[in-house]
């Protein structure tokens, strides 16, 4: 297990040092700089700005720098938000975006669980279709039409929540169920194929033999093994959620990390660009990370490749 | 959607008949199936059709509700919002498909390479695909539009570039099953080299699971481009595709539901017939596939 843990974790610095040089370089490929928009600034306030931000320097030293500031965490200063760093904006942006996504988390397993579970047990009668077919709408309807579908009809139609803002739980309905929407359906689909499965396994014909209660074979044996590939599952859509923030954020105008990278995006603001991207790879990683050892502990059929070499 | 494909008096059941027929059976598959040709027919055609450009101002008619001379209305540039939706479908389509021919391209060599050398050059490509799935993909979708800048060609470059992993896992796993078949070897001992078992032995019998993952990744394509049109990093202007029109609608929502409901309408209705056919594809050619979810 040790040895497990130690190469995922190597391989994540992996992905994480291609994720920042990648993105570095991208952001420095892009032709001009980022204050090529704005007005034509005099020569010597530029060489000012350029060497406070150490733009004159070298390419390769500039990475370096960034590279050596990163293992201390720091992930330098906003080009555009004047004596701010990009430490400072995740830590003022992040938690509202990881709540909202946690709110959307919660909603997609309580409600996709149960529906999958529905659908599998009453396989091919007309609540399976309902579910099923549900499912698929809701993997086709993007985060962002039923966003702003959600915003027409019960803010400014019916006006029973309020249309944009954060703080109270009003404002949070609808982005947390604009953003659940794709991975509630797909988390139905997979609670439905996965307890399909092992449904047809003898132990669960052995439990029901020995006269247990359907209910209780389904909930005590079939789904405890039925929800184990759900969990390899949830890293990926953790994922879903949060880039599905970029634009429901945009859409309820909640002052989240999403809305605030999109924003960057409009500004050129490259630090906080690269910044954004490194962290949300971190983030992922992580989330990935957990999940799969999670995966380890919950099934323990699963034997790890590297122990087996060392035994 | 009858026998003309479909060799009926010949009874013999190749795969592809076999295929065909199950396909057939599949109520939600050929609804899917006949709304992507009448999609594809309406891009065509539709535009030609119109009275109106795409990028036609008439500001003596702007913000019109839908009326006999505009259907869904215009919009407040007196542009025909009919006409923009229109147009926005040939090139919703022509991302998703463009995207996911290159993505295809990518990932049926590297795929491919990868399972017929097996061995270390294997176990290498696949270590970097791993890798690679590490990343939020989106994510980097972004970032290179912003490096290309906004503009059709760039959209099918970064979606193409970075949307072919799974084809590439697909193919692999295909060709590595498949290359210890007798008739491998058998054309292996006539001589025939690397390209030819490749292209005319292998690929040819992975082409269900190719074609299942093409349908179902050119939604995904779709639903990309839409949004980052939708996060302004789509098609420039005057160009028009769904998730932009779907965008601009956003600031004038109260007064104008409409202009919404359109493009999203027929966003939905496209990823609806896609996905449909694409589950459809995948029970009719790839019936023990593990991936049914």
């Amino acid at each position: 297990m040790p040895r497990y843990i130690a190469g995922r974790l190597i391989a994540a610095f992996v992905v994480l040092w291609l994720v920042v040089s990648v993105t570095f370089f991208l952001m420095h490929a892009i032709p001009g700089g980022p204050y090529d928009r704005e007005r034509k600034i005099p020569e010597n306030v530029r060489a000012n700005v350029e060497k406070r931000y150490h733009l004159d320097e070298p390419l390769w030293k500039q990475y370096g720098n960034y590279l050596g500031n990163l293992l201390r965490f720091d992930l330098g200063p906003s080009l555009k938000n004047e004596g701010r760093t990009v430490n400072d904006l995740i830590a003022e942006f992040f938690p509202r975006s990881a709540l909202l996504g946690a709110l959307a988390i919660v909603l997609a397993l309580g409600v996709g669980v149960p529906a999958g579970v529905i659908s599998a047990l009453r396989r091919n009668r007309w609540q399976d279709h309902a579910v099923m077919f549900a499912a698929i709408v809701g993997v086709s309807v993007p985060s962002f039409i039923l966003g702003t579908l959600l915003l027409y009809v019960f803010a400014l139609k019916l006006r029973w929540l309020p249309a944009a803002g954060w703080g109270s739980w009003r404002e949070m309905v609808m982005p947390a169920i604009a953003l659940s929407s794709f991975v509630l359906a797909y988390i139905a689909r997979l609670t439905r194929i996965s307890l399909l499965d092992v449904l047809g396994e003898d132990y669960i014909r052995t439990a029901r033999a020995k006269g247990l209660t359907r209910s209780r074979v389904v909930v005590f044996h079939a789904l405890r093994n039925a929800l184990i590939p759900l969990v390899t599952y949830l890293g990926p859509q953790i994922a879903a959620v949060f880039t599905g923030s970029f634009v429901v954020e945009h859409i309820f105008a909640i002052p989240g990390l999403g809305r605030f990278f999109v924003t960057s995006i409009y500004d050129r603001d490259y630090t906080v660009i690269l910044g954004l991207a490194v962290f949300y790879a971190a983030f992922l990683l992580l989330m990935n990370l957990i999940v799969d050892l999670l995966y380890v502990l919950l099934d323990p059929r699963i034997t790890l490749e590297k122990e087996k070499v060392a035994a | 959607m009858s026998s003309d494909k479909v060799n009926a008096n010949s009874g013999v059941q190749t795969p592809t008949t076999e295929a065909w027929r199950r396909l057939r059976s599949n109520r939600a598959a050929m609804t899917g199936l006949v709304l992507v040709l009448a999609l594809i027919a309406v891009a065509a055609v539709g535009p030609w059709v119109s009275h109106y450009d795409y990028y036609e101002q008439n500001f003596a008619h702007a913000d019109e509700s839908p009326s006999a001379a505009h259907w869904f209305g215009t919009d407040e540039l007196g542009r025909d919002q009919l006409t923009r939706v229109l147009y926005g479908a040939r090139i919703s389509l022509a991302v998703g498909i463009v995207a996911s021919l290159i993505a295809l391209l990518i990932g049926v060599t590297y795929g491919g390479v990868s399972g017929y050398f097996g061995g270390n050059v294997d176990s290498v490509m696949m270590r970097i695909i791993d890798l690679l799935y590490g990343i939020p993909l989106l994510l980097f979708v972004i970032l290179l539009m912003v490096l290309l800048g906004t503009g059709l060609q760039n959209i099918f470059i970064a979606l193409g570039a970075v949307y072919w992993l799974a084809m590439a896992r697909i193919v692999r796993a295909q060709i590595l099953s498949l290359k210890t078949r007798d008739y491998v070897q058998a054309a292996r001992a006539l001589g025939a080299g690397h390209t030819r078992l490749i292209l005319l032995h292998l690929l040819p019998n992975t082409m269900g699971p190719i074609i299942v993952t093409l349908t179902l990744s050119i939604p995904e394509a779709i639903f990309a481009e839409a949004f980052l049109s939708f996060i302004g990093l789509g098609v420039s202007a005057p160009k028009a595709s769904w998730g932009m029109l779907a965008s601009d609608a956003l600031s004038g929502l109260q007064d104008y539901p409409l202009r919404l409901f359109f493009p999203a309408a027929a966003i939905c209705l496209t990823m609806l017939a896609f996905n449909f056919l694409g589950d459809g594809l995948r029970d009719a050619l790839d019936p023990k596939s593990e991936q049914a979810v």
